[in-house]
């Protein structure tokens, strides 16, 4: 074989693996063929350094402590004494030699690599790869036991074999100390498993059928999410209706909605109903002081829920509130999850498939009815895409600036919430993780005798989960699988309202008469049952305050009031500021009252709160979901209304405390201006701006944007005009009304506006002729008074409507709001006061 | 060129290799080849240390010593208690590694023993500086009955001494080890012999050293720098 063939050779072996494994060394082709690597001097010296160190450390051990040793006789001694050092040394010597020869003669290296190790390693190559691997160990362990016993040989000062031999019996007599070390270490380590046992427990509680006696009859106004709960429970307790039809049992439920909803009743509510155990675990039942307790947390509850499951065929298990259980941060998740500014919980939406967060999909709902779906795919993926880009997706986590000019929180990222690392995945590989065999004996002791394991039963395990941050959830835990339905727990219906005062009601002594009830849900359209209870314990402790025992229509507003704006400041406006702010409420009334439609007014009033010096609340009848352009001009009147009216009663001048209104009022004619058409023009002025290079634009460029606004605000000026010329009187009456009493109730307005009986005042005094002149005459010297300010006789205001109050009251006209018995003034406590 | 010139640097380098190699392990051979381990008596647990000159050989007995004392009169227990309590190893001059006696008085080469004994708490409570010199030969008897052979036969008992004591020297050594070096001659079968004893008690006086060195007294005369040497290297450093 000549030098080529060689070469062809080595290259073959290489090419197998063989070479290279061999020597431990990939080879290099030089010009005369190819030779061994060179090696580092480092390498080449290594195992010299470490044989020759461990020389030196046996000859220095010998030296140490012998007064009378010189290091030459040391030297001598351990020569003769570890002799073997000495032979390793020099077996690494010649290895070096030969691999130095090997990286000069390419002769010699192939020589060695294929004709010497080369078949040997081709004959190795015979065996599979798991016979080599046992060989392999085997070796191992031979020489692993070698070694141990040529060190217990040293020790015990005795031959290999006399210490073999004398194996047995030093076992046997180390079984004391062994059995020592065992208890010690059985101690050591019980001492931890003890402690994360005990840690591991606590935050679960189990409830049996008949513990809880909430049942789905004591939900109230949330009949259709309680009616699709019901749906899950009955799978749960009959599983073979769904199952024989081939479907599976639902794993799991959202209850999502704003707080005091009643998400957690209806979980309580299917404790009491289920027949079978419920598992409630507390929102910080994983928090954990120490790394990985969290993880055995989760562990010992599923563990246990799986015994409960089989057990009893189901079990429940309810996580309230859901959102501490964490989440993985954005970049767990979706595209949709990406910088999303934190929206209130009612935004978040529920898709067909299943609950997802406010996506910029669900936002095209306001770029069109249907979230434009009549587009075809292609043009709402660009308007997507087009939102996304304008709301800032490209920098995640950075603020995001709307047009609006509000600046949106974003969710950070990041491990929000939750428990230690790992309990998050804990928790989602246990609701939905590998389906394997379970236990020791099945899947060890079956699998030794040679049977197959058993497969893991079906755990019906229904996971409950509730909470008012969706978006703080993990976007796995709400994959269909995990949690397959979610529910929206929102507001209750009117319905359920009436239901929930009258639940509540029931409870206390009252007079509200059914029409005052139903009046009350109508204008509580965001009460929750949380809020419902409280406002009626507010009434009652209002009456309590009274000396009496039955809540009042009066003891329910007034706690209405204490509830949604807070209590009145103890501030006296003086009289001149007394009668421009009571007037400048009353234009805003009065316009409401005449003009809008689907709102009611709540109450009026001139006390302070804070930097309010009065206001007038209105709430809705009814849950629209749009607003008409007529409905945005009557919000923009009732807006311009106290300007208007400060001019129209203060000669032309007006206070600043209108600059809010304007800005109201300014804000929602731009806005619709630029967005549905409430002006001149048809075009999306917001998409113009979106998309256009150049901004500000304008369809028609010769005319300025805020001149249209302008334009249709004086509009709506004039509009309002004219409504308050034509109710000037009932602007009197209402200004007359708030001065003398600082607040009043929707009623008593609704009451002066008709000239009827109200609650606080009797609106029929109002419109007696007298009146007329009296209102005229005060406001006239107020007039004065104010534009003569220094040293006029202000005329004392007029105590008209307490005369009328306290006269006898005659027939009213029919009114389905106005029918509680009028009172003497005494015996209405005055509001805010 | 290049390459050739690369290639005697690399065949240089593998020479070195080699050369290195060799030097070393012939070196290290030759430290082995000396077998100096026979040279030193070490025990360090008992913190004995002493150097023998070329050609002297050790042998450690295991059986205890029983100077002066017929083992057929001691108690089993106590000559189990006595062989668990002392280190004892055998020197020879002649080099030989035969266990025999410990002490051979009439040998012509320089023989004896290094012993370490945990004393018995009665020996302990009895013993002294003075009763070290009684160990293996009562020296003050002797004397004593030397003195009175001279007064009754002068000529014929200096002539033919049946002990004469030649050195009697208080020993004191690092660490509070004390006791005595005793040189004397004992009239044997054989002749006159010479035995060079030195008894040395720990501070506590709870572990006898004895470092006994015998053969004719011509012997010992002829081999007195051995002997010398021997008895300089004897070192005790006791554990603390």
């Amino acid at each position: 074989m000549d030098h080529n063939d060689l070469a062809g050779t080595v290259a073959e072996a290489a090419g197998d693996g063989a070479e290279a494994s061999s020597t431990g060394a990939a080879s290099q082709a030089g010009p005369s063929g190819p030779v061994r690597k060179r090696l580092a001097p480092w390498d080449r010296a290594k195992f010299l350094i470490l044989l020759g160190g461990l020389f030196a450390f046996v000859v220095a051990a010998q030296v140490s402590g012998n007064p009378l040793m010189t290091w030459a006789d040391a030297i001598s001694i351990e020569a003769e004494r570890s002799w073997w050092l000495l032979a390793l040394i020099g077996v690494e010597v010649v290895r070096q030699v030969h691999m130095a020869i090997g990286e000069r003669s390419s002769k010699y290296y192939v020589f060695w690599t294929d004709r010497v190790f080369g078949r040997a390693e081709r004959r190795m190559l015979k065996f599979n790869d798991w016979d080599r691997f046992r060989m392999s160990r085997a070796a191992k362990w031979v020489v692993t036991l070698l070694v141990t016993l040529f060190i217990y040989a040293r020790i015990t000062h005795k031959s290999m074999f006399d210490a073999v031999v004398a194996v047995p019996s030093s076992i046997w007599g180390a079984i004391p100390m062994l059995l020592q070390v065992v208890l010690l270490l059985f101690i050591v380590v019980g001492q931890f498993v003890a402690i994360f046992w005990f840690m591991s427990k606590g935050g679960v509680e189990v409830y049996y059928p008949d513990d809880v006696k909430t049942r789905f009859s004591d939900v109230w106004g949330q009949d259709h999410v309680v009616s699709r709960v019901r749906e899950n429970v009955f799978y749960l307790e009959h599983p073979e209706e769904i199952e024989s039809k081939g479907g599976y049992v639902p794993g799991g439920i959202l209850l999502w909605g704003p707080p005091g909803t009643g998400k957690t009743l209806i979980a309580e509510a299917v404790a009491g109903e289920t027949g079978k155990p419920y598992v409630f675990i507390d929102p910080g039942a994983f928090q954990a002081m120490f790394m990985g307790v969290g993880i055995l947390k989760v562990k010992s509850l599923f563990r246990r829920l799986r015994k409960l499951s089989l057990r009893y065929g189901g079990v429940i298990a309810f996580f309230d509130e859901a959102d501490s259980l964490g989440n993985r941060g954005q970049l767990a998740q979706g595209f949709n999850r990406r910088a999303e500014p934190a929206r209130p919980a009612r935004d978040v939406t529920l898709g067909a498939h299943g609950w997802r967060a406010a996506s910029y999909a669900d936002r095209l709902d306001d770029l069109g009815c249907n979230g434009v779906h009549y587009l075809s795919d292609h043009a709402r993926d660009e308007l997507v895409a087009h939102r996304a880009a304008v709301a800032g997706l490209g920098g995640r986590g950075a603020a995001t600036p709307e047009r609006g000019g509000d600046v949106h929180k974003v969710i950070m990222g990041g491990m929000g919430g939750g428990g230690d690392m790992g309990t998050l995945q804990a928790l989602l590989a246990e609701m939905s993780g590998l389906k394997k065999p379970r236990g020791f004996l099945n899947r060890v002791v079956r699998r030794t005798l040679g049977m197959k394991p058993k497969p893991p039963p079906k755990y019906r395990i229904l996971i409950m989960m509730a909470t008012n941050m969706p978006n703080s959830l993990d976007e796995a835990f709400l994959r269909p699988g995990r949690i397959d339905r979610q529910y929206e727990v929102g507001y209750p219906s009117k319905a359920g309202r009436i239901r929930t005062y009258e639940g509540y009601l029931a409870k206390v002594k009252h007079e509200l008469t059914a029409e005052q009830v139903e009046r009350l849900a109508t204008m509580s359209t965001e009460a929750t049952g949380a809020t419902i209870k409280d406002t009626v314990n507010e009434a009652l402790s209002q009456a309590i305050k009274d000396g009496r025992e039955v809540i009042a229509w009066a003891d329910i507003l007034r706690a209405r009031v204490i509830k949604e704006h807070g209590l009145p400041d103890d501030h006296e406006h003086i009289e001149r500021e007394r009668h421009s702010i009571a007037l400048h409420e009353a234009c805003h009334a009065v316009v409401a009252y005449r003009l809008q439609r689907g709102r009611v007014i709540d109450m009026a009033t001139i006390e302070r709160r804070g930097g309010v010096g009065g206001f007038v609340a209105s709430v809705k009848l009814e849950d629209s979901m749009f607003q008409w352009k007529s409905e945005v001009e009557v919000q923009v009147m009732v807006s311009l209304a106290s300007l208007v009216g400060e001019r129209m009663f203060f000669d032309g001048d007006n206070t600043v405390g209108v600059g809010g209104d304007l800005r109201a009022a300014t804000f929602l004619v731009s806005r619709n201006i630029s967005m549905a058409a409430m002006g001149e023009t048809i075009s999306s002025w917001l998409s113009l701006a979106d998309t256009m290079p150049i901004n500000p634009v304008a369809v028609d460029g010769d005319r300025p944007f805020g001149e249209q606004v302008e334009t249709k605000l004086r509009e709506l000026y004039q509009r309002t005009e004219e409504v308050l010329e034509a109710n000037r009187h009932e602007v009197l009456a209402l200004t007359h009304a708030l001065e003398t009493h600082k607040t009043i109730w929707g009623e008593d307005v609704e009451a002066i506006m008709e000239g009827r009986l109200g609650p606080t005042v009797d609106g029929r005094r109002y419109h007696e002729p007298e009146f007329r002149e009296i209102a005229e005459e005060y406001h006239d010297n107020a007039l004065r008074e104010h534009l003569d300010a220094p040293g006029h006789d202000r005329r004392r205001m007029p105590e008209l409507d307490r005369v009328a109050a306290s006269a006898p009251p005659g027939p009213t006209p029919a009114s389905p709001t106005s029918s509680v018995r009028a009172r003497p003034e005494s015996e209405w406590r005055k509001p805010g006061a | 060129m290049v390459a050739g010139a690369s290639g005697r640097r690399g065949w240089s380098s593998v020479v070195r290799v080699a050369v290195a190699g060799v030097v070393a392990g012939a070196l290290l051979f030759t430290a082995a080849c000396g077998s100096a381990n026979d040279r030193y008596v070490t025990n360090k647990s008992a913190g004995v240390y002493a150097k023998l000159p070329d050609g002297w050989s050790q042998v450690q007995i295991q059986d205890p010593q029983l100077l002066g004392i017929d083992a057929r009169e001691m108690s089993p227990d106590m000559y189990i208690a006595l062989s668990q309590r002392q280190w004892m190893t055998k020197l020879d001059a002649s080099g030989s590694t035969e266990p025999t006696s410990a002490l051979a008085p009439d040998a012509q080469l320089p023989n004896g023993f290094l012993q370490v004994r945990q004393l018995l708490p009665e020996e302990a409570n009895t013993i002294s500086t003075n009763s070290l010199r009684d160990l293996l030969v009562s020296v003050d008897a002797a004397v004593a009955a030397q003195e009175e052979a001279i007064r009754q036969d002068p000529i014929n008992a200096r002539l033919r001494p049946a002990f004469l004591l030649l050195v009697d020297e208080v020993v004191k050594k690092d660490g509070g080890v004390h006791g005595v070096h005793l040189v004397y001659q004992v009239a044997t079968t054989a002749g006159l012999a010479t035995i060079d004893q030195t008894s040395l008690l720990d501070r506590d006086q709870t572990v006898l050293y004895q470092l006994v060195l015998t053969c004719t007294a011509w012997c010992y005369l002829q081999n007195r720098p051995d002997v010398s040497e021997v008895l300089n290297s004897f070192t005790i450093k006791p554990a603390t």
